[in-house]
């Protein structure tokens, strides 16, 4: 953690910082125009720097002790292991989630000082569920990566290599999608490649996060409806939340 | 002697990865143990005795509720082991920044219980050591914490493998100390271990296992009967060498096997000075129960569980 704070502190606090200034201008003419809209693109930088933490905390959650052999005498413990998996999933999800959610609030209260306007409570509420879910995906695709790998380096193979999957290979991958669904990927107004987009995002945890954020931004419509997003982030927590419990359940050593 | 459990026909394989071409994730299985018929006693301290690779861990691990069997019955259900067992596994590097009293909390936790008892740390002997880093700990220290996670919860079975590991004389001492007094407290106690010459004098049973099988399970005295390896008895005098025995020095020594009065009585014309009963040797006692050479013995160990087998063959 002590890695963490200064990389959280500078992407979230310094976005919202930065974001927030009324002289602020970004790249292909998008407008700040809403202490929301600094959230919204603030939230890429949560992207970069708190499911990269949600990584670092997670990715050898099982394998250090199975590596270790703590893990058996865990294992060998009385404790359903229901309940075990329970605890593995708030302790590593907390431990990245906590200072996120604390500095998320500080972030809101530098942009409504700044802007002289706060989101609503809404808003806020929104923002921080969603971000508090992303970090919960990583979370659980950590430990679950973690409860694979039997040694250190694939370990971290794992779980860098879903991180950089999501966070940088992503669009990659939806750019191959619609080239070969033969969507033009040059124009990106095109509302076919927004829409594969969008339905691509629903397969990823960055992607989804984003999609929920846009809940209220009336001027972004990518074809995808509210309640399949909604859907989608249910599937996202309890589909890795199930298959984590399960593999704990025939864990051996 | 009243049992803490018992284990009947138990079988169990492991599953190994086996990459083929066609199908890189392809596993077979490999050797366990079969067929285990095993009473653990109460109050007492019972040695798993066998080579690398004959299915000691395999076999505690199930003992513990680690692994479920995939044969045969135990008459304790697996929520039931874990709740009755304590395990101390082999060598466990504990490791990071967390105090060994937060280590114990969390297994404390596990166990429904809240508050670390001073007992247990004076107990294991790390009473002084309860703030010590785990980076800090030596291996033998870390030997005594994993035994301290073991005896959380007062389990009615105690279940060490190769315990020894990393204890000095003086602490190995105490620790066969601390495990009488359990078993005298009504403890069953299962231990594996390498050291057989040091657990002679510690166990009141033992298990001979061999790839995966039982071989034979009993007081000391009588599996050393039964496989015929006898008390061996040295012997040393001055003098010419009586027949049999070979020169050192100016006088003679000798290993025997018999009863130490016949042996005084045939010796003391010829020069005996000394006399001396040498402990019952475990490892000849796998050699007699398995018909191997002890360098067959151990040089077949490690290769024998990693090779998958086709089929549960009749060598086995």
């Amino acid at each position: 953690m002590k890695v963490l704070w200064p990389l959280l502190i500078l992407f979230i606090i310094g976005a919202a910082w930065g974001l927030s200034d009324n002289n602020a201008s970004l790249l292909g003419g998008i407008e700040i125009d809403s202490p929301y809209a600094v959230l919204y693109i603030s939230s890429a930088f949560i992207l970069l720097s708190a499911t990269l933490g949600a990584v670092f905390i997670s990715f050898d959650g099982i394998s250090r002790d199975r590596i270790s052999g703590v893990l058996e005498i865990k294992l060998s413990q009385p404790i359903s292991r229901r309940s075990l998996g329970g605890s593995l999933i708030l302790g590593h999800w907390a431990a990245i989630a906590l200072p996120t959610c604390l500095l998320s609030v500080v972030a809101i209260v530098i942009i409504g000082e700044r802007m002289g306007d706060y989101p609503s409570l809404g808003e806020v509420a929104l923002y921080l569920g969603a971000t508090m879910l992303v970090l919960l995906w990583y979370t659980l695709i950590q430990l679950i990566a973690s409860s694979w790998a039997d040694d250190m380096g694939s370990s971290i193979a794992l779980g860098m290599g879903s991180w950089m999957l999501f966070t940088l290979l992503w669009l990659l991958l939806t750019t191959v999608v619609a080239g070969l669904l033969g969507v033009a990927v040059d124009q990106t107004s095109n509302p076919e490649w927004l829409q594969i987009q969008a339905l691509m995002d629903l397969l990823s945890p960055n992607g989804l996060y984003h999609l929920l954020l846009e809940i209220p931004l009336n001027e972004v419509d990518r074809g995808v409806n509210t309640p399949v997003v909604v859907l989608f982030a249910v599937l996202w927590t309890a589909l890795p939340t199930w298959l984590l419990l399960r593999r704990l359940q025939y864990l051996t050593p | 002697m009243s049992k803490a459990m018992r284990l009947s026909s138990v079988g169990y394989r492991h599953r190994i990865n086996t990459p083929r071409k066609t199908n890189p994730w392809a596993k077979s299985y490999a050797q366990g143990i079969h067929d285990i018929d095993l009473v653990i006693p109460k109050s007492s301290i019972m040695g798993l005795i066998g080579p690398n690779g004959a299915g000691k861990t395999t076999l505690l691990r199930i003992i513990t509720g680690l692994y479920k069997q995939q044969s045969g019955t135990i008459d304790l259900s697996l929520a039931e082991r874990r709740q009755k067992t304590g395990f101390m596994p082999e060598q466990v590097r504990w490791e990071g920044r967390a105090s060994v009293a937060e280590s114990l909390k969390e297994i404390l936790l596990m166990n429904g219980l809240d508050s670390l008892p001073e007992k247990l740390l004076q107990i294991v002997g790390l009473a002084k050591r309860a703030d010590t880093p785990l980076d800090e700990l030596s291996q033998g220290m870390r030997q005594r914490l994993s035994l301290a996670c073991a005896l959380i919860g007062d389990p009615e079975i105690l279940v060490l493998d190769e315990p020894m590991n990393g204890l000095d004389p003086l602490a190995q001492r105490a620790f066969a100390e601390l495990l009488r007094k359990l078993a005298s407290k009504g403890v069953a106690i299962i231990i594996s271990s390498h050291q057989v010459a040091g657990m002679i004098d510690l166990v009141d049973t033992i298990a001979l296992l061999h790839r995966g099988q039982l071989l034979i399970q009993g007081d000391v005295e009588s599996v050393a009967k039964k496989l015929d390896v006898g008390q061996k008895i040295a012997i040393s005098g001055s003098g010419i060498p009586p027949e049999g025995m070979e020169k050192d020095g100016n006088g003679w020594k000798g290993v025997l096997q018999g009863d130490p009065g016949e042996l005084i009585t045939t010796f003391q014309n010829q020069g005996l000075e000394f006399i001396s009963p040498q402990p019952i040797d475990l490892v000849e006692m796998i050699t007699a129960a398995t018909g191997l050479s002890i360098e067959d013995t151990g040089l077949e160990l490690s290769s024998s569980d990693m090779i998958p087998l086709k089929k549960w063959g009749e060598e086995e």
